[in-house]
């Protein structure tokens, strides 16, 4: 642990990652109780994941898609390697660690998807776009709503385990460059290549966008 | 006296014959009872769900959700009798009815009974074609259904 702390994960990343988790738990507290509390947050995961995605092609370095998504050759050759002990060090996501940050915002966007069809069962409490469809329709993408969630319960249980694996098997703390942004290496590593301001600008504009649209069940006027 | 315990064993067998059947019986009458509950609250659900959708647009169809209401109010009063004893967690039939609404049945009555007093005002609001009025009186309407299944009814 010689080397000078490296930039490993820029602002709007990490930004994005504590906003995402608070909003998460959020919507899971206030599922079928305050559900105007539940459907705000449903709008600010949009727009939270509309700008994840603009960050994963125009964004730092590390949070790029081209970065960091990796086909299975790749995955396992990490896997090989790293149980030999030789996985080299790098900024941003291992290939193994990306098939979790793609899952997550997958079922996360599949998630707040279902949610804008979802009724619930007295006809009252629904998202912006039940409107559009039958009852029967909408409280069945209700029971989809509530089994994608079961999924990301486990994928953060998951999440979770793989932080602690790390933390007590490999000795490394993933957490700490979630907050700070940067990290130690034992060796020289390529650090996080930071965006452009007006790139996190626009990123931001859209998902403010996305967020707004959504919140008005995507009607224009 | 064989023939005698030939009657015997008859009559046992007959009463256990009755005994079976009678149960057989129950959980077809359980099981149709719990099925047409649910098609009810369904009934209802649809009808609720109509009356949001049309009071979103900027011009509501007043009559339309003024019949919504109607549909929902028939059903009203004779909601705490669709839960004969019988046709709980117990039959044997899934259901989602709590065994509160038999160990608590004052309270099952006091509950399902709110729902009739705001689906009649909801329905004077549409029937006087008032939009706000109504916009805020459906609330109410589903401040009750909650009410009632936040106890009695499992998620």
């Amino acid at each position: 642990m010689s080397e000078s702390p490296t930039p490993v994960w820029d602002g709007p990343t990490r930004l994005f990652h504590w906003a995402l988790a608070i909003l998460v738990l959020v919507a899971w507290l206030t599922a079928g109780e305050q559900m105007t509390l539940h459907r705000g947050a449903g709008y600010a995961i949009l727009g939270l994941l509309a700008f994840r995605v603009w960050w994963g092609f125009a964004g730092g370095s590390t949070a790029r898609f081209s970065q960091f998504v990796r086909g299975p050759s790749a995955i396992r050759a990490y896997l090989s390697a790293s149980r030999q002990g030789h996985a080299p060090e790098r900024a941003g996501h291992n290939p193994l660690g990306a098939l979790s940050v793609i899952a997550l915002l997958g079922l996360v966007a599949l998630q707040a998807g279902l949610g804008l069809f979802a009724i619930d069962e007295d006809g009252f409490e629904g998202g912006p776009l039940s409107d559009r469809i039958d009852f029967d329709l909408a409280r069945q993408i209700a029971e989809w709503h509530e089994l994608s969630f079961r999924l990301i319960q486990a994928l953060v249980v998951l999440h979770l385990a793989a932080i602690l694996y790390y933390v007590f098997r490999k000795r490394e703390d993933l957490l700490r460059p979630m907050v700070t942004g940067v990290r130690r290496f034992s060796g020289p590593v390529q650090g996080l290549v930071r965006a452009p301001l007006w790139r996190l600008a626009v990123g931001v504009g859209i998902g403010l966008a996305v967020a707004f649209a959504a919140s008005r069940g995507f009607k224009l006027g | 006296m064989i023939p005698s315990r030939r009657l015997l064993s008859a009559a046992v067998c007959a009463a256990a014959l009755a005994l079976a059947g009678g149960a057989a019986l129950a959980a077809v009458n359980a099981k149709a009872v719990i099925e047409t509950r649910e098609a009810n609250f369904k009934s209802m659900g649809k009808a609720m769900k109509a009356m949001n959708d049309g009071l979103k647009a900027d011009t509501p169809d007043m009559a339309a959700i003024a019949a919504n209401a109607a549909t929902i109010r028939g059903f009203a009063p004779k909601i705490s009798t669709w839960f004969p004893k019988g046709t709980g967690p117990e039959a044997g039939v899934k259901t989602e009815a709590k065994a509160e609404i038999w160990t608590d049945p004052a309270g099952f009555a006091a509950a399902a009974s709110r729902l009739e007093p705001e689906i009649t005002k909801l329905e004077a609001l549409a029937r006087a074609g008032d939009v706000a009025g109504a916009r805020a009186q459906i609330r109410m309407v589903g401040g009750t259904c909650k009410g009632c299944h936040d106890k009695f009814k499992q998620d």
